[in-house]
């Protein structure tokens, strides 16, 4: 089984049929809907990706990131929202994601990015 | 329309794109997952595996189509957000020409835009701008009366930013200055025009029309 990838977005029909395909590929894929379940998920360890979305309801994608980036965890943070190019560079230089992705976004370039992140996290163990 | 008026319109077109797009990515995954689970079927027999396999790329195709009308209008309704911005004359070519597209084509006439490699950085009013192109370009239509094509060619080479206008099919012939004037969408056009400090004329070498941004960023 590949690495573990926690899907944080509060639309549950889009997270579980990108679980299942990311399942389909060999990763361990789990569901968050929404951010205080995505930060309780990683307390509980096994994530090393996150692929969060931005506009949710409650605790938002951004404050997600900022917390998990400020508690040390290993996660490597892929931001696939519907937000428009404007948040991008915020998200990488000032919050450390590793890239941002746009919704509707093509599967190759989501493993492209989970490869990258893959790296990261080799190169850092 | 007052400014908060517009600013509210602004903000729930947004909203609503906004909540589109989440619509096309439940779609688009879903349909993928469909795509996925065919594919590993390959070897399989399978009653019209090649019709699903058919409706899933139809599918994947239409989610594009939306997605890339649904980020127009997105970009569209942000246009309010500020009366003023530094905004390139490329992608306001290119969001009008998409935007008008449909209409043009409605009647016949084939709409088209050629964008120089670099930005041209304007400080404008883009939803003015955008309206301003929007209702010369209707003139022209309503002018043609038939089928024709308009290329808008972004150009920066004569002193000041501007726009070349061509005008090429069987009709084109009729859109000319005094023509143009009988439409109530060239009144609006030149007013637009006057606010936003664009200068505008026809060209006496092959009929087409011109006009030149004075309000760089």
């Amino acid at each position: 089984m590949g690495v573990e990838i926690l899907i944080v977005d509060d639309e549950v029909e889009f997270a579980e049929a990108f679980a299942e395909r990311l399942q389909l590929r060999g990763f361990a894929a789990r569901i968050a809907s929404g951010g205080e379940q995505a930060l309780q998920m990683l307390e509980e360890g096994g994530a090393k990706i996150m692929v969060l979305d931005l506009k949710m309801p409650g605790m938002d994608g951004l404050e997600v990131l900022r917390r998990v980036k400020k508690s040390g965890h290993e996660v490597e943070v892929i931001i696939l929202s519907g937000h428009g190019p404007e948040m991008d560079e915020y998200c990488v230089r000032n919050l450390g994601a590793l890239t941002c992705l746009r919704k509707p976004a093509d599967i190759a370039d989501i493993l492209e990015a989970v490869k990258r992140a893959e790296k990261r996290l080799t190169r850092r163990e | 329309m007052k400014a908060n008026e517009l600013a509210f319109f602004g903000k729930i077109a947004a909203g609503v794109t906004h909540e589109l797009k989440n619509v096309l990515a439940v779609i688009n995954e879903t349909n993928g997952l469909t795509a996925d689970l065919l594919a590993m079927l390959e070897e399989a027999p399978f009653p019209h595996r090649e019709k699903l396999q058919r409706s899933a790329k139809r599918i994947e195709e239409q989610v594009r189509r939306g997605v890339e009308i649904i980020s127009r209008f997105n970009r569209f309704a942000h246009s309010i957000d500020y009366p003023l911005a530094d905004v390139d004359l490329n992608s306001i070519v290119t969001q009008t020409v998409s935007l008008s597209h449909r209409f043009a084509a409605l009647l016949n006439v084939e709409l088209q835009g050629a964008v120089c490699d670099l930005p041209i950085m304007l400080f404008t009013s883009e939803f003015r701008v955008q309206m301003a192109l929007t209702k010369a370009i209707e003139a022209f239509i309503k002018c043609m009366g038939g089928a024709g094509s308009i290329l808008i060619k972004v150009q920066n080479d004569l002193g000041a930013p501007g726009l070349d206008f061509y005008f090429g099919g069987e009709c084109c012939e009729k859109v000319a200055k005094g023509a143009v004037e009988e439409f109530s969408e060239w009144g609006e056009f030149e007013e637009l025009a006057a606010i936003l400090d664009i200068s505008h004329g026809w060209r006496t070498s092959d009929g087409g029309f011109a006009l030149f941004f004075h309000k760089r960023a």
